[in-house]
């Protein structure tokens, strides 16, 4: 797929194409075709997919045909609301109208983790420095996606925010360079970190907070296609004002906290722990604590090195 | 291969079908149909009758890598479910162990402890039981003792179950995730004690299994003859309710049928079940409407191999009901891509649900029962209990 850039198209000229045939975005890992007659996504999508080629040829495979609507019938009339549909089914119901895009993102993510269970899906951000694959791993709010944007625009390269697709035939880590998904602070400290942060709308009180989307630096897309090897795992946990440390992490601790942090690991059982094993053996595991941003990405990227 | 029938469907829809029925055309397929079918599949989550259908055929491994991997990909979801299903099963052979009367095993708990190909292609949601009636309260106080929980249900909801329906409220051990239903009939309008309930328990056969290989063999359960087995699955696929689900269950009865009514896969001859004799085993039990309608749907939509002598012998409903019910279960049981239904579709659905309810429930029954459930829906739950 060889298309132009989703950046290049004029806002219009997409709303058309989403609200006619939609448009083929090959994100790596997953392929999905978008469709939504509804015109306010448009502009905030062309702005956080800006380096994403698309194609709008009908005759391509996708894994998952998905559709961003508005509830349908007197209901819809009565409490305008969402709905995202993916090949047709309606998985999470009524969503509030006024967060499209945030919605599309998460609905993308359910796509992922209901169809790519053939590969071990790490709750993770994922990146490259200097050849050397990184996870990032941590529960909620331990500032995985601020880390992730931070590095991605010190020149890393992205492979994921949320999903670390690891396949388990060669342990290689796929890229799916979606937006990267910034929540409440970060959002503020990201725009400030680097003039080249591109951030869609932010969008107030949604079930996880005040989200924005940073978009992808056109190198992660262009590379969207080569796996990265996974040399280091890192545990970042952020505290106001904590100072930098990155401690090295047991094997033991380090498989059951990388074992936690997978989404599919108990549906793939055996095949699972293997991997994940193979995974902390062979990889430097390591625990971050940090209050500054600029000393973390410092620390990792030395660590890289 | 006998080819699919007319009917009418969304193209994804048709596609889907038309693979299904002759998985060698999985060759010569386009990637956008692929994707198309793989949602039609999703939708009607037959992603893994699909599967099996094309690894019988000896095709899986010819399809597009990419599309392979869906199919991989549901593959470790069954698997996973699998065992949880035979763990629920080795806990149930265990607490009903010192209860002396027949636990009959029916659909997937069945399918698994037999290990027919179906077991590899749906995922159970479900642990369904059949005991005798008079058996029932001990089975369930047994299973109490055990830790299997109800769900709570009103006082309203409770009497419904127990008078009106053919299984008690569903039970489950809150350490694990796996329903269980206890019935004692296979079906609405068979009474539990009857004659034709204690025909089928009295057919019933002991199943040797094993909850993991190297582990005892379990003998307490039991299931159907496989002829019932086949009844059983036509009086499901004919009178659920749930009408999104029903090419599934369609697809369930097709692999259930060539596994049971075909030549066995190495050509040492034939399944245990003569077809020609399935409608008069199920006019024995009062289920020969069920069990047309369902060969009826199976050979139209997925070219299942049901000599068509057997649907125009006697019992074959009128020409004008079997042209309307074709009409209304094209519309209303295959899987669809618009938001939005059109008129056609939402008359066909409300017709089949309207009859659905009719024969469960006689008139003086369904009216208050409709009348409170509305009264609940307007008032809440609690005003409606008051």
């Amino acid at each position: 797929m060889t298309g132009r850039a989703i950046g290049e198209l004029d806002g219009e000229r997409l709303a058309r194409a989403l609200a006619g045939p939609g448009i083929v975005l090959d994100l790596g890992a997953i392929v999905v075709r978008i469709r939504s007659h509804l015109p306010e996504l448009a502009e905030p999508l062309r702005r956080v997919y800006r380096h994403q080629p698309f194609a709008d040829d009908a005759n391509t495979f996708v894994d998952a045909d998905v559709q961003l609507t508005t509830s349908p019938g007197l209901r819809g009339l009565l409490r305008p609301s969402l709905r995202f549909l993916a090949d047709g089914l309606d998985p999470f119901g009524e969503l509030p109208r006024d967060m499209p895009l945030p919605q599309l993102e998460w609905g993308i993510n359910w796509c992922l983790a209901t169809m790519m269970n053939r590969h071990l899906l790490l709750h993770a951000g994922a990146l490259e420095i200097q050849g050397a694959g990184v996870l990032l791993m941590g529960e909620p709010g331990a500032g995985k996606s601020t880390l992730t944007a931070a590095l991605a625009l010190r020149g890393a390269r992205v492979l994921s925010d949320e999903f670390g697709v690891l396949r388990l035939s060669d342990d290689a880590l796929l890229p799916v360079p979606k937006p990267i998904a910034l929540k409440n602070r970060s959002i503020e400290v990201i725009a400030s970190w680097s003039s080249d942060a591109i951030l869609g709308p932010t969008y107030r009180k949604t079930h996880k907070g005040d989200v924005a989307h940073l978009a992808i630096p056109s190198v992660s897309v262009a590379s969207r296609h080569m796996p990265a090897t996974v040399r280091t795992i890192v545990f970042p946990r952020w505290r106001e004002g904590a100072a930098t440390s990155l401690e090295p992490l047991g094997k033991a601790e380090a498989f059951s906290a990388v074992a936690f942090n997978s989404f599919n690991f108990d549906t793939l059982g055996p095949e699972a722990f293997d991997a994940v094993r193979r995974l902390v053996v062979r990889c430097d595991c390591r625990r971050l604590s940090y209050g500054d941003l600029n000393e973390a990405t410092r620390v990792i990227r030395g660590v890289c090195a | 291969m006998s080819a699919v029938g007319r009917f009418h469907a969304m193209p994804a829809t048709r596609a889907l079908l038309t693979l299904y029925a002759d998985p060698s055309s999985a060759l010569s397929i386009s990637p956008a149909q692929w994707s198309a079918i793989l949602g039609s599949a999703r939708r009607s989550r037959s992603i893994g009758h699909l599967a099996l259908r094309l690894a019988q055929a000896g095709v899986l491994h010819d399809v597009p890598q990419r599309v392979l991997e869906h199919f991989e990909s549901a593959a470790f979801v069954v698997r996973r479910q699998r065992q949880r299903l035979r763990w629920e099963l080795f806990e149930l052979a265990d607490a009903l162990r010192a209860y002396g009367g027949p636990v009959i095993l029916l659909k997937g708990a069945a399918y698994e402890v037999q290990s027919l190909p179906l077991a590899r292609a749906r995922l159970a949601g479900d642990v369904d039981l059949l005991v005798p009636r008079v058996d029932i309260e001990e089975v369930e106080r047994r299973l109490s003792s055990r830790g299997w929980r109800s769900a709570e249900l009103g006082d309203y909801d409770e009497r419904y179950y127990r008078e009106w329906s053919h299984e008690i409220p569903a039970m489950m051990h809150p350490d694990r995730g796996l329903e269980v239903d206890v019935h004692h009939s296979i079906g609405p309008a068979l009474p539990g004690d009857s004659a034709a309930v204690a025909g089928l328990v009295g057919a019933s056969r002991e199943v040797s299994w094993q909850v993991l290989p190297g582990r005892p063999i379990e003998r307490r359960l039991r299931v159907l003859q496989p002829i019932d087995q086949l009844v059983h699955l036509a009086i499901h696929t004919y009178g659920g309710s749930d009408l999104s689900l029903r090419l599934r269950e369609v697809m369930d009865f097709d692999l259930l049928f060539r596994t049971y009514c075909g030549p066995v896969p190495d050509g040492l001859g034939e399944g245990p079940v003569e077809a020609t004799g399935l409608l008069d085993r199920a006019r024995e039990l009062g289920q020969a409407r069920a069990m047309w309608w369902t060969l009826h749907h199976a050979r139209r939509w997925l070219g299942t191999p049901v000599d068509s002598a057997m649907l125009t012998g006697s019992g074959r409903p009128w020409r004008a009901a079997v042209a309307a019910m074709d009409w209304m279960s094209d519309r209303s049981m295959l899987p669809g891509v618009r938001q939005r239904r059109t008129s056609a579709e939402f008359a066909a659905e409300l017709a089949l649900l309207t009859r659905y309810q009719w024969q469960r429930l006689p008139v003086r029954r369904l009216v208050p029962h409709v009348l409170h459930k509305v009264r609940r829906r307007l008032l809440g739950d609690e005003a409606a209990a008051a």
